[in-house]
């Protein structure tokens, strides 16, 4: 290729315009005669290069745009012009170079040419030399964009004015199990919507593309997502209209708040917990008082009216007959009646007593205690305590205590009724079960377990019971929740057990259950107590 | 005690109700004069009956913790202080260990949990 194909190009430049051009253009450029050495310099040119414009007079081209395209190796000479000589098109057309300033450093420019006539043939050329430093940031820019996009923490879905999937990110694609390549292009109201909220959402979507407003843009949203495998989850939905589509083009960044979900029902019930101890405090004693009276006097009058027909019976014959059956029908009631006064009296009191229990969790001082020791001892008692009320009571007790568990530091007195608490409930579920059923072979089992966590210990309560249903599994730690008949249980046994663990000791407590199977209350604790790991915080 | 009928027992309780609760779920042992029983209604009014009756005609007080005014453990002091040798036993409802340790060092005889199982108190009582 030859620099006389160079005068075919269509547009040439008379040559006594070059120096008005050099002056007004506000790229730096720069007239090179025909092997590329340069003649004059444009005014924005030495200060883009860093050079004195009077130094690059008469040297190369190749001095300030050393190389062809990026990655082509170094230009040698100028003879022929790498962009000159593809063609016709080369000439005016935009190619990318790298630029060389005087210190070294280098930058993306764009060179784009002009033959220059001189007296009918090619006096050489006009060259116009672009820095692209801040086009090719604005690209990259771009691409990091859609990859942050992509890689972004937060689940994020974009979709056109018909509901259909533009871009749906990883996170998405984890949270809600749909794969990428499979929901670009299909309706959003298809998978990710659960079918009650479809219709819904289409007329929110028809609303806001029609008048460019709707409640839902910029704001945070609370709503059901379905995923996948059908499961429906909360998520918080972000709605953004992008700038400058035309129809709009929406961007929804969801978050999945499942587990946000969970510690705000979890900070309620400690809340419920919290609240009710210090109203306990208050209302247990004032209740307690006249509730200690109440079964002073019902206890009182049961007696009186057994003195009464004892009484009534020494003189049986001082009353005619009819009467005396009256009269003996009316103390029978009375009695009857007083002792129900007892009884739901002793009730209440049990009540008070738990809530008071409540109140006064975490009073005790924690102490380094022997766990091992202390549920061995506790089981022991829950079980003669069984045996106490329920001759028919029948259990197997089994115990797996890892020996190498240190002393914990723990409130004892609380701790043991957490134990207490969990061990009763095991016997109580089994013994119904055995009761129920009609398995001759079943035998109620209670399990206890300790391990040692390195900084925290595991101590589990597991039974052979009926299970937990799973319309109760989220209730049963709340204050008052109780599924035994009435006048059982007080529901506070689990709140509290609850209390202890988590709010006084710093530790867990969850539960694992298989409906006709198991159930296993699991307990965490900090070898170094609540104290030590509240400081850390 | 060598003779049960030289004295009263002194029952000390802010709630009124106490005085017909006493007598009568003692009615018995009133009725056939073994025991007696005066009743005050807060800590000072029971050191007024100690003054006036004299302390050698109590047998025992049985005096609530929690009065408004003075506490049944300041009476319980101030009756050690003045009367060595006077029985007190104590009644509350936070029948807890630290309560049990605090009576018994500042000198009662005994904790009595409430509610009052009366037939135990009973037994106490005639127990002295």
């Amino acid at each position: 290729m030859s620099s006389a194909d160079i005068t075919r190009g269509p547009a040439k430049i008379p040559v006594d315009l070059i120096p008005v051009i050099l002056e007004i253009v506000t790229d730096p450029s720069v007239y090179v005669d025909v092997r590329g050495v340069i003649v004059a310099a444009g005014r924005r040119l030495a200060e883009a290069f860093g050079h004195e414009a009077s130094d690059l007079i008469g040297r190369s081209l190749c001095t300030i745009v050393p190389t062809g395209t990026p990655g082509d190796g170094p230009i040698e000479s100028y003879d022929e012009f790498p962009w000159c000589c593809r063609g016709r098109k080369a000439i005016g057309g935009g190619r990318y170079h790298v630029g060389r300033r005087r210190d070294g450093s280098e930058f993306p420019v764009e060179v784009s040419a002009t033959a220059v006539e001189a007296g009918g043939c090619a006096g050489g050329y006009l060259v116009f030399l672009r820095d692209m430093t801040s086009v090719e940031r604005a690209l990259e820019e771009g691409e990091l964009l859609k990859s942050s996009f992509l890689e972004s923490p937060l689940e994020s879905i974009t979709m056109d004015h018909e509901g259909r999937v533009l871009e749906f990110n990883h996170a998405a694609e984890k949270t809600f199990g749909f794969k990428r390549a499979d929901v670009i292009g299909r309706d959003l109201s298809e998978f990710i919507i659960p079918p009650g909220y479809r219709a819904a959402h289409r007329e929110g979507l028809a609303r806001v593309v029609a008048t460019r407003q709707g409640r839902v843009l910029g704001k945070r949203l609370e709503l059901t997502g379905m995923r996948a495998d059908g499961t429906e989850i909360p998520v918080e939905l972000t709605i953004e209209s992008l700038a400058g589509r035309e129809p709009p083009v929406f961007t929804g960044y969801v978050r999945d708040i499942s587990e946000r979900k969970r510690l705000q029902e979890q900070l309620v019930t400690q809340e419920k917990l919290a609240s009710l101890g210090t109203l306990t405090a208050g209302i247990a004693h004032e209740i307690k008082n006249p509730l200690n009276f109440v079964n002073n006097f019902a206890v009182l009058i049961v007696e009186m009216v057994d003195e009464l027909k004892d009484a009534l019976s020494a003189c049986r014959d001082c009353i005619d007959p009819d009467n005396r059956q009256d009269i003996e029908e009316l103390i029978g009631n009375i009695r009857e009646s007083a002792g129900k006064v007892a009884n739901h009296g002793k009730r209440a009191d049990s009540i008070v007593k738990g809530m008071l229990l409540h109140a006064r969790s975490g009073a005790g001082e924690p102490q380094p205690t022997d766990l091992n020791s202390l549920a061995a001892e506790y089981l022991n008692l829950a079980y003669h305590g069984m045996r106490a009320t329920d001759r028919s009571f029948e259990a197997r007790m089994e115990t797996d205590f890892d020996a190498s568990l240190g002393p914990v530091r723990v409130v004892p007195q609380d701790l043991s009724r957490v134990i207490l608490n969990l061990v009763n409930n095991a016997f109580y579920a089994t013994h119904k079960k055995r009761k129920a059923g009609s398995d001759e072979s079943y035998m109620p089992t209670v399990s206890l377990r300790t391990r040692d966590l390195g900084d925290r210990i595991e101590l589990a309560v597991r039974d052979n019971g009926p299970g937990i249903d799973q319309a109760h599994i989220d209730k049963i730690f709340e204050p008052f929740f109780t599924t035994k008949p009435t006048g059982e249980g007080t529901g506070l046994g689990l709140s509290l057990s609850y209390d202890i663990v988590v709010r006084v000791h710093g530790g867990q407590m969850s539960v694992e259950t298989r409906p006709g199977e198991l159930t296993e209350f699991r307990i965490v604790l900090p070898k170094e107590g609540a104290a030590r790991q509240g400081g850390a915080k | 005690m060598t003779d049960e009928r030289s004295g009263y027992i002194l029952v000390v309780d802010d709630e009124r109700d106490m005085e017909p609760l006493f007598v009568q779920n003692f009615r018995k042992e009133i009725k056939a004069g073994r025991l007696c029983f005066r009743f005050a209604f807060s800590a000072a009014e029971a050191l007024q009956h100690l003054e006036l009756h004299g302390p050698a005609s109590f047998l025992m007080i049985l005096s609530d913790v929690n009065m408004p005014g003075m506490s049944g453990l300041e009476l319980l002091e101030i009756v050690n202080a003045r009367y060595p040798g006077m029985k007190i036993v104590m009644i509350t409802a936070y029948g807890t260990p630290d309560m049990m340790d605090k009576v018994s060092r500042l000198g009662a005889q005994g904790l009595v949990p409430k509610p009052v199982d009366f037939s135990e108190l009973r037994a106490r009582i005639l127990g002295n």
